[in-house]
């Protein structure tokens, strides 16, 4: 017998449906996990938000709602590379130590410390009575012991923390005893205690990790913060945190937070306008002027990030091997135009080789001049009356490709016909990695500590970090005086003779520091920065 | 039929293999060092050696593809660089949210694109058949993700019926998460089965035996639905199903405006992390469902006209 076209979809509509039943319920657990998790206690831990444990009144309940347009590949500290995995761990982690903004060392855990004699034995007394989050007990020295040395271990992706805090330089992490912590280092190093004071030390339980698994863990960690991790995350796309109500310190004023994260700027705008979210990061500054024209409606702040615009040349290649042109390329960039006109005034001009934020980071020395008879002049000079073609690349993202365009314009105008290559990220770092990239522009971060913005220049690291081709004995040796020195009296002055050695071989040119620009709708308050240029959600609350 | 499906299937075992194989080279090929986009500018010489020792990218290519391979043949599609975690656990993440819109949007393109591609037929030169075939057009032309932000701003923005982010959680339903994708869908995919459905039926309605069914005395809808439908089916089949394979990779547009991280997602954020195993994995996933839909489709045919069913059985 012969189905007729409708009697065939009378069959296949409903296996159609109940096939997207059954996919819907699945969709739907994370969901439900999520909203079960905030009011109900996660598996064995007894875990309450405090509006619904306070059996007070019916005050609303303090949630802010946060959209990221990236995140990390995992929630674990170790983990973090991301300036959004940053901005997410301090308020569920917490290190050892911090620094105000004049970079002076602060207790956090730890209340006190000592330095050895020979500065190699470094002594940390914890504080005592620090929680940890979901019921697993008060921190102890086996876990500090445990959150540095497994930066090692390779299923954590760990590789940039452990070199960042240094963790091959450890001769041995001891624990007489349960609030006391030994770490004896290899080598001097003037800089640990400020390593141990950001987030590359940022402490775990180590009981919470054997008893979850490396993977689980990396979905709900477990820290000491104002803040800690509820069930139902999911990574690349949303989590939430409520306020710890077992901290050790200031107990936050939300109670709440959700993170979702929304890749395509126009959704998240719109999310915004809406009123689903309250919080946005911005880079889009039209957009931002819009926002900032509506003050009623929605509060600006800017933070100065640790990352910078440079644009590099490269010194190894033709014909950047010559000083004059490199020197016509600098004259021909109108930095002023390009913040003015095309960061509509937004961010502050570049002091120095490394960002304002930095330590170390000198403020006198870098002030680039316009002139495009000089660099015309320059060019003719070097033989090239009539300019030069090459190659400059960028990678093909928005913050990228806006201010190339600029550059590319400015430099054609003094003769130097820049052929613009937006590539794919992982392209361009293989160009600008091989030395194959005369001209290269980037926005890039720097530690607080600026051991490697400086060292990746040397000639040991071309090719590869050195992305400017740069092989100057003196500016070795200049980087290699100021990273061992050990005399704080002396440090300060050998790492500014560094930034003024790089800078005057005109290898790279920095534009401005990156502003980062969080909006927030008009209720949320209390919003601030700490010294390591991050949220303090702990201060933040919500007005209606 | 079994036999026919069941021969179908062995063949379907080299073709995934094939395409395992194919992905595994060809992302490779790609410039780009998965350590140092993982790591960042930033990072320096030693942390990008030191994160390819780890994850055994500084292993010989052989050797990769052996452990690959042989990985891939008892089930595992392997452990992302990225965030560690294993492949298919990604992917089951991933794939409910992908085939519920993949399922609503092309069921609600198919019957939608039938039943405008029946009334435009049987209104052929009339003003709706030129109203449907237009919009039709429209449908065609304009691209998926121009017509999802439009919608987003439609519904969302000014009208605030929906929220802007497309994913369910407290307060927000089913229903009003699934809305605005699903109509992106449905006006993008209807109207391929819309015009195939037209220009078959009208094909159909010129045949003899449809004249025979007039003659006979009977009504035109019993002709239309009682005949002609039954022959017109086998292209409508062939674009649904054509639409439902496309989904399970191509929604990635969708995917992104309305922050629905689903399969195709997972695919490009992969592409560009260079996380090899997760492409491959994903690649080898995504051939098997377009196997399993062409399948489907060849199984449809052999409902739809049971003479597909015996030359398959003596196939």
């Amino acid at each position: 017998m012969r189905h007729g076209l409708c009697g065939l979809f009378g069959k296949i509509l409903p296996m159609i449906a109940a096939l997207a039943i059954l996919s819907g319920c699945a969709g739907n657990r994370a969901s439900d996990s999520i909203a079960a998790a905030s009011t109900s206690p996660s598996a064995g831990e007894p875990v309450q938000s405090a509006s619904e444990n306070s059996g007070e009144t019916e005050a609303p309940e303090q949630v802010l709602k946060i959209a990221r347009d990236f995140e990390g590949a995992s929630f674990d500290p170790a983990a973090a590379t991301t300036a959004n995995d940053y901005m997410f761990a301090p308020m569920v982690f917490e290190r050892l130590l911090t620094y105000d903004s004049d970079f002076i060392i602060q207790p956090m855990l730890a209340e006190e410390w000592a330095v050895s004699e020979d500065r190699l034995a470094y002594t940390f007394k914890l504080r005592k009575g620090v929680q940890f989050h979901r019921g697993y007990g008060e921190l102890t020295s086996g876990d500090v012991k445990f959150s540095f040395e497994r930066l090692a271990d390779p299923e954590l992706n760990a590789a940039s923390n452990y070199a960042n805090l240094g963790v091959e330089n450890m001769a041995s992490i001891e624990t007489p005893d349960n609030y006391t912590v030994v770490i004896t280092l290899k080598e001097e190093d003037p800089n640990f205690l400020i390593k141990t004071a950001t987030y590359y030390g940022n402490i775990v339980s180590q009981k919470a990790f054997e008893d979850i698994g490396g993977q689980k863990f990396g979905v709900m960690p477990v820290g000491t913060g104002p803040f800690e991790c509820v069930e139902g995350a999911i990574l690349g796309e949303r989590n939430e945190v409520i306020r710890f109500e077992d901290y050790w310190g200031e107990k936050a004023l939300l109670d709440r937070m959700t993170f979702q994260l929304v890749s395509e700027p126009g959704t998240m705008f719109n999310a915004f306008e809406a009123g689903e979210v309250d919080l946005i990061n911005i880079t889009d500054y039209d957009k931002l002027e819009q926002y900032r024209s509506q003050p009623e409606k929605y509060n600006i702040y800017m933070v100065t990030s640790r990352s910078m615009l440079y644009v590099g040349n490269n010194m190894a290649l033709e014909p950047f091997t010559d000083a004059r042109v490199r020197e016509a390329m600098f004259y021909a960039i109108d930095r002023d135009s390009l913040i003015n006109d095309f960061y509509l005034g937004f961010p502050n001009p570049a002091r120095s080789i490394l960002p304002s934020t930095s330590m170390f980071s000198i403020d006198d020395y870098w002030d680039p001049e316009y002139d495009l008879e000089k660099a015309k002049r320059l060019l003719a000079e070097a033989g090239f009356p009539n300019g030069f073609t090459t190659e400059f690349y960028c990678p093909n993202d928005s913050i990228s490709m806006g201010p190339a365009t600029i550059i590319q314009s400015q430099l054609a105008s003094a003769g130097i016909n820049a052929q613009l290559q937006t590539v794919d990220f992982g392209v361009f770092l293989d160009k600008v990695r091989a030395g194959e990239a005369p001209l290269w522009l980037l926005f890039n971060d720097t530690n607080i500590v600026p051991d490697n913005t400086l060292s990746r220049y040397t000639s040991e690291y071309y090719p590869g970090s050195n992305w400017s081709g740069i092989m100057d004995a003196d500016y070795d040796a200049a980087v290699k005086a100021a990273l061992s020195e050990t005399d704080e009296s002396k440090r300060a002055a050998l790492y500014a003779d560094a930034q003024r050695k790089l800078i005057d071989m005109k290898a790279v040119y920095t534009v401005c520091d990156s502003e980062g620009y969080n909006v927030t709708a008009a209720k949320v308050k209390g919003f601030d920065f700490s010294a390591d240029l991050t949220i303090r959600f702990d201060k933040v609350y919500i007005t209606e | 039929m079994g036999r026919y499906i069941a021969r179908r299937l062995l063949i379907a075992i080299p073709t995934v293999i094939g395409v395992f194989l194919a992905v595994y080279f060809i992302i490779r090929l790609i410039p780009g060092d998965p350590a140092a986009i993982m790591l960042g500018a930033k990072a320096t010489d030693e942390q990008i050696e030191m994160f390819r020792r780890q994850q055994g990218l500084d292993e010989p290519l052989s050797v990769q593809l052996g452990i690959a391979l042989r990985n891939f043949m008892t089930g595992d599609l392997g452990v992302s660089i990225v965030s560690k975690r294993p492949v298919m656990a990604l992917i089951l993440e991933r794939l409910p949210r992908t085939v519920e819109l993949a399922l609503w949007g092309i069921g609600l393109a198919s019957v939608t694109g039938v039943i405008l591609g029946v009334t435009a037929a049987v209104f052929r030169g009339r003003w709706p058949d030129y109203l449907i075939t237009g919009a039709s057009t429209l449908g065609m032309s304009l691209p998926s993700f121009y017509i999802a932000l439009m919608l987003l701003t439609l519904f969302a923005v000014q009208l605030r019926w929906i929220p802007v982010i497309a994913v369910e959680g407290p307060g927000v339903s089913r229903f009003k998460t699934l809305f605005a994708p699903v109509l992106t869908m449905v006006i993008g995919n209807s109207a391929l089965t819309l015009r195939t459905t037209r220009s078959s039926i009208l094909e159909i309605m010129r045949e003899n035996f449809i004249k025979t069914a007039r003659a006979k005395g009977l009504d035109e809808w019993a002709v239309l639905f009682r005949h002609a439908l039954k022959d017109a089916a086998i292209p409508i089949i062939t674009v649904i199903g054509y639409n439902l394979a496309g989904c399970f990779g191509g929604a990635i547009i969708i995917e992104t405006v309305f922050s629905r991280p689903g399969i195709g997602l997972l695919l490009i954020d992969a592409v560009n992390a260079r996380d090899y195993a997760v492409v491959q994995g994903t690649s080898a996933f995504i051939s098997i469902a377009l196997i399993a839909v062409n399948l489907l489709t060849d199984a449809v045919y052999g409902l739809v006209d049971p003479r597909i069913r015996v030359e398959a059985a003596g196939g």
